[in-house]
């Protein structure tokens, strides 16, 4: 019944290309192969190996040295040695060997456990009406209090405190394998232990009591100390329990929603800028006569007003810019009536799922005024571009959105951070309005709010994203905003004082203002060990030894309990980095705002600019370079006393030492992060594997993954090589819900499995839906942080080691530059005719 | 056995191009496939690979009273394919004249066949009204018909609707766009007035115009294969892959073929 078409279909033959000739393969020649060989090494990668074929067996095929008795008693001498030395080495391996084992055995332990029932049982017994009694409480607290006193207190030899630290340490490595949120109270604890016994002992034991300009030194740095002491304790208490919230479905019934008005508030901006985050709003999946969009424009520029009708959203202006940012918002509150105010800053994109993902905690609490989302940014900050850390380590804000809003969420004290945030209307009328005394208007009104008994709420994901600041001045002048409204709001409404907030609240709020004062504490500690390196001043009273037992386990504690809390959003040491860069920034803006709250500017951080050649940015670096420098004569210095003259205190010059070059290495990552490296493209690109279909002109199509995209074009990866011309029309679709979008675009480069196009002309409508299809995908940003390293402080501190030298690397290239115009501008200004 | 009769109420919008990539897509994921011609112009047998009309097929067969299914077609793809055969205007008449007495003629002979369980039979018509798509209507258990992304196709919607409902009251179509052309505007803005009109009932994976199709009739070749990463094989492999898990999910067995 079967018989073949006439003409059957010829498949190709899918193999045909692989059966092409094969390269072969010749092994490299090896040298380290040969030297093995010849000496006998087995190993290679053993160092020990080594070192007894090189200095202890003598080689076989090596040529044979006559033999004398001389020679014999040599070689018997150097065997000798050799097997004395690879006994202890087996001894020691062998101790090892059975540490380890003991190690392991603790450790497999722990996966064994089944902690979800033990959590449920010792939940249960503490539900019991045994432990309900509120005595027992106080007992417990009260014998808390007496051990934790105990253990803090009590004097020990050096080596009573080298036991502590070593049981301290041991018992932080098992706990911090446990799973869940308890090894990081109890890794907190140990850290607080650690921490409060070398204070105790800083306090009571190496201050220098001789009331010279030495004590006055000394009682800065332990000021400094006890500074840090305490962010460290109450930022403990903050992230302790971070809440993690998740996201509440709304109802069915969309008429039960809620109306929402979208504010996009913008100043100066470009319109660049300002263009895709409206068309991303325009896209957000809300009810569309539930929903009104304003862009506030306080430039009041025609430009904008066309674009606005344009692209059919309302256009606020007001006759006056009182107040900036607060007063534009509170301009526009009050020619607006949704029942909700959700805001953007102008270059914060939102996604289309922003509102049906956030909006549901306001249905369930009924109490909830704000809610806050992430801030999350697709170009990298002045940190990342400058040391090339993009995606690889976690940025400076990292550690706030993804930990400490989170804390703070557990306390009920969640920050309003001015944008991709959603406001009742209610509330916030009720509080006047976004606050305007500070220039840190969003946290000050979220106190206001909490301080009426409102909560707050903050959902970790990132549901909008935006462009990060340009330049380190630009970056060192938002800080220095934000500094100084905290330091403002710390003077006029200071969260300890006042009515309304709860304990922890109260704690949260101090330690994000406290968190502001770190310039001049950390200005100390860059130059601490100068004052014995340069003069010999004991600003702590103590044997370097006993120095380093105390410290030592405060630090390594610290470390510890951070690494396990902070990890992910906070690598190992890039903290020391981040605040020495601002540092000197921020020491005059805070001190001003605290003896006068109401002096001062409120200025405006520009964004979307462009740095077009990479240079040095001398003026800024200035404080960076002096503390350079003083740290590096002191360490000269050091050197010299280590050597010549303090000979008899070489542990205390060491530990100076060592201190300086950590300084160092910090200081030259700063300077690092002032090398401004070039920026290519107006427009950022935000690399994603999204699904493509070219429309070539003859009418064929081919399907395609993008490597990245911009608003003005795509990057593609093809799966075969093709060659387009330059120049060439083509036509790209993109999905967005199973919907296609065509754009019309242009082939700019071309090359292999690569493909660069860029858009041709699209009209607004066109935009909107690019943005739907990209920036604005619900998903756009979820997975962003996950090529991230885990935090490896000993990696860490590498890394920032060699950002460290890249630094003193590029000052000293720069220079030389730097010296050859400032004297060619010399003998400009010389040669002038005098008239 | 599970039966798709492919219809349009336009002429010329790519019904059995259609019909001939399903088959090859099917049988190219090893599901046993046949590929029916009920359309007198006899061309299906020339898109799944044979340079010449058939002669032998549906047709002669009814005329010479052979057992169904004698005059099938393979091809190296595994397609399964039963021409319409070689018509003149009498043997036509005779025919047209039998269908009209027995509505469920195709329906039995097709009854009659013996193939695996799991199998696919995907019937090509005319475009309607016709004779012959409502045979086949009535014989399939699912009814795709094929839209093009213009406004006569739109007009015709419910002339499909009524043309089913009257062969086979209680049933209802689904649809699936061909030879979209994403790049103009304005059949964008119809896929979304189709897509507001049958919601669920069209297939979220329209079929582009593209370059690739003629080029593998011109060719001889499998489109799968001459052109994988053209946009209308991702096309067609979306919408199998929507029949499969939607439409056609009610068949058991298929995947033990
Ligand atoms: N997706 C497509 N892209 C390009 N050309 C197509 C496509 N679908 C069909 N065609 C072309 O349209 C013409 C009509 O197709 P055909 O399948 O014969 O339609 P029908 O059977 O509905 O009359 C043919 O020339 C075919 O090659
Ligand atoms: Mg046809």
């Amino acid at each position: 019944m079967r018989h073949l078409l006439k003409r059957p279909f010829s498949l190709p033959k899918a193999d045909g290309l692989a059966a092409s000739a094969r390269v072969e393969v010749r092994p490299r020649p090896d040298p380290l192969g040969w030297l093995a060989e010849e000496l006998g090494v087995v190993d290679r990668r053993s160092v020990w190996q080594w070192v007894l074929s090189l200095f202890i067996y003598p080689p076989d095929r090596a040529t044979r040295i006559k033999t004398s008795s001389r020679n014999t008693f040599l070689v018997l001498l150097v065997r000798t040695i050799g097997l004395l030395f690879s006994i202890s080495v087996r001894i020691v391996l062998a101790g090892v060997r059975v540490l380890r084992w003991f190690w392991q055995r603790l450790l497999s332990f722990l996966p064994s456990v089944n902690y979800e029932s033990v959590g449920h049982r010792l939940e249960g017994w503490l539900e019991t009406s045994f432990f309900q009694k509120p005595w027992l409480l106080w007992l417990l607290v009260l014998c808390s209090i007496f051990f934790f006193w105990l253990v803090v207190t009590t004097p020990f030899t050096w080596f009573g405190q080298l036991l502590f630290i070593v049981c301290l340490w041991g018992a932080a490595l098992f706990v911090r394998r446990i799973p869940g949120n308890l090894p990081a109270l109890i890794l907190i604890t140990l850290s607080v232990l650690a921490s409060c016994r070398y204070g105790w002992w800083r306090l009571t034991q190496t201050i220098p009591l001789d009331a010279g300009w030495e004590t006055f030194l000394a009682i800065g740095l332990l000021l400094a100390e006890t500074y840090t002491w305490l962010v460290l304790l109450l930022g403990y208490v903050q992230n302790a329990w971070p809440l993690k919230r998740q996201t509440l479905s709304l109802p069915a019934d969309t008429s039960l929603w809620p109306t929402v008005d979208i504010f996009i508030p913008t100043y100066n901006e470009p319109l660049k800028v300002l263009e895709p985050t409206v068309l991303a709003a325009k896209g957000v999946d809300w009810p569309s006569d539930k929903i009104n969009i304003y862009i506030l424009d306080d430039g009041r520029r025609d430009e904008f007003r066309r674009f606005a009708k344009e692209a059919g959203v309302d256009y606020i202006t007001r006759p006056d810019n009182a107040h900036a940012k607060a007063g534009n918002l509170n301009h526009a509150l009050k020619l607006t009536r949704g029942e909700y105010v959700a805001i953007f800053d102008c270059d914060h994109l939102p996604t289309s799922s922003f509102l049906q993902l956030t909006m549901g905690w306001f249905f369930k609490d009924k109490r909830c005024a704000m809610l806050q989302t992430p801030h999350h940014f697709f170009s990298p900050d002045t940190f990342e571009r400058n040391l090339g850390t993009f995606r690889r380590v976690p940025n400076e804000g990292a550690l706030f959105y993804g930990l400490v809003q989170d804390g703070n969420d557990f306390w009920n004290a969640t920050f309003f951070c001015g944008s991709c945030a959603v406001l009742r209307r209610g509330p916030l009328e009720e509080v006047g309005g976004v606050a305007v005394e500070t220039v840190t208007e969003d946290a000050h009104t979220a106190l206001k709010l909490h301080r009426l008994g409102y909560t707050t709420a903050y959902i970790n994901i990132p549901l909008a994203a935006g462009l990060a600041t340009e330049s380190l001045s630009s970056h060192i002048g938002q800080r220095i905003r934000w500094a100084r409204g905290m330091a403002q709001i710390f003077r006029i409404d200071n969260p300890f004082q006042g009515k309304g907030l709860s304990f922890f609240q109260r704690i949260c709020y101090s330690n994000a203002m406290l968190h502001f004062f770190y310039g001049i504490p950390r200005l100390i500690f860059l130059t601490a060990p100068l004052t014995y390196l340069y003069f010999e001043v004991h600003i702590i009273s103590a044997a370097a030894a006993m120095l380093a037992l105390y410290v030592l386990p405060h630090m390594l504690q610290a470390n510890l309990a951070n690494a396990h809390i902070q990890g992910p959003h906070r690598h190992s040491f890039w903290a020391e980095v981040y605040e020495s860069v601002l540092a000197w920034y921020i020491i005059l803006p805070t001190a001003v705002a605290v003896f006068n709250p109401k002096a001062g500017k409120f200025n405006v951080t520009a964004k979307g600019g462009l740095i077009e050649n990479s240079f040095f940015d001398w003026a800024i670096s200035k404080p960076y370079i002096v503390l350079a420098t003083l740290n590096i004569v002191g360490l000269s210095i050091g050197l010299g006393r280590l050597f010549f003259w303090n000979t008899f205190e070489t542990g205390t010059v060491l530990l100076n030492l060592s201190w300086t070059i950590y300084n160092l290495l910090i200081l030259g990552a700063a300077i690092g992060v002032a090398t401004e490296a070039k920026q290519v493209r107006v427009s950022h690109r935000v690399s994603a594997n999204l699904l493509v279909a070219l429309h070539f002109k003859d009418g064929s199509t081919k399907m395609c993954r993008t490597e990245d995209y911009s608003m003005t074009g795509l990057g593609l990866m093809l799966d075969q090589e093709l060659k387009l011309p330059v120049k060439e029309r083509v036509w790209v679709s993109l999905w967005h819900d199973e919907v296609e979008f065509a754009f019309p675009a242009r082939v700019i480069a071309s090359h292999g499995h690569k493909l660069g196009i860029q858009f041709d002309n699209l009209s607004i409508e066109q935009e909107a839906n690019f943005v739907q299809c990209t920036f604005a995908r619900p998903d756009a940003w979820s997975n962003w942080s996950d090529e991230q390293g885990v935090d490896r402080p000993l990696q860490s501190l590498k890394e920032i080691a060699i950002f460290g030298f890249k630094g003193y690397r590029s000052l000293w290239r720069n220079l030389g530059k730097g010296l050859a115009r400032q004297h060619q501008s010399l003998r400009g200004w010389l040669g002038r005719p005098t008239i | 056995m599970f039966k798709i009769a492919i219809v349009s109420a336009a002429g010329g919008v790519g019904r059995s191009t259609l019909t001939a990539s399903l088959a090859t897509l099917l049988a190219q994921r090893k599901i046993a496939v046949l590929a029916l011609d009920f359309d007198p112009q006899n061309l299906l047998s020339t898109l799944l690979g044979s340079d010449e009309i058939s002669l032998g097929g549906l047709l002669p067969d009814f005329l010479t009273k052979k057992e169904f299914g004698k005059s099938a077609l393979i091809n190296s793809n595994e397609v399964a394919c039963l021409p319409f055969g070689r018509a003149n205007e009498a043997s036509l008449a005779t025919f047209e004249q039998h269908l009209r007495t027995e509505s469920e003629w195709l329906k039995k002979y097709i009854a009659q066949i013996d193939y695996p369980p799991g199998a696919f039979l995907i019937m090509d018509t005319p475009r309607l009204p016709s004779l012959y798509a409502r045979q086949a209507m009535v014989a399939a258990d699912l009814v795709l018909a094929v839209l093009a992304p213009d406004t006569r196709s739109l007009a015709l919607v419910p002339a499909v609707e009524a043309a089913l409902a009257r062969c086979a009251p209680g049933r209802q179509p689904i649809y699936v766009m061909n030879g979209l052309d994403s790049t103009r505007a304005l059949q964008s803005d119809l896929l979304a007035q189709f897509r507001s009109a049958l919601q669920m009932r069209l297939s979220p994976y329209p079929i582009h115009r593209d370059e690739a199709v003629p080029r593998a009739v011109a060719n001889y070749a499998n489109l799968q294969s001459l052109s994988p990463d053209s946009l209308v094989a991702h096309d067609l492999n979306g919408l199998l892959n929507w029949l499969l898990a939607g439409p056609a999910s009610s068949l058991d067995g298929r995947a033990q073929v």
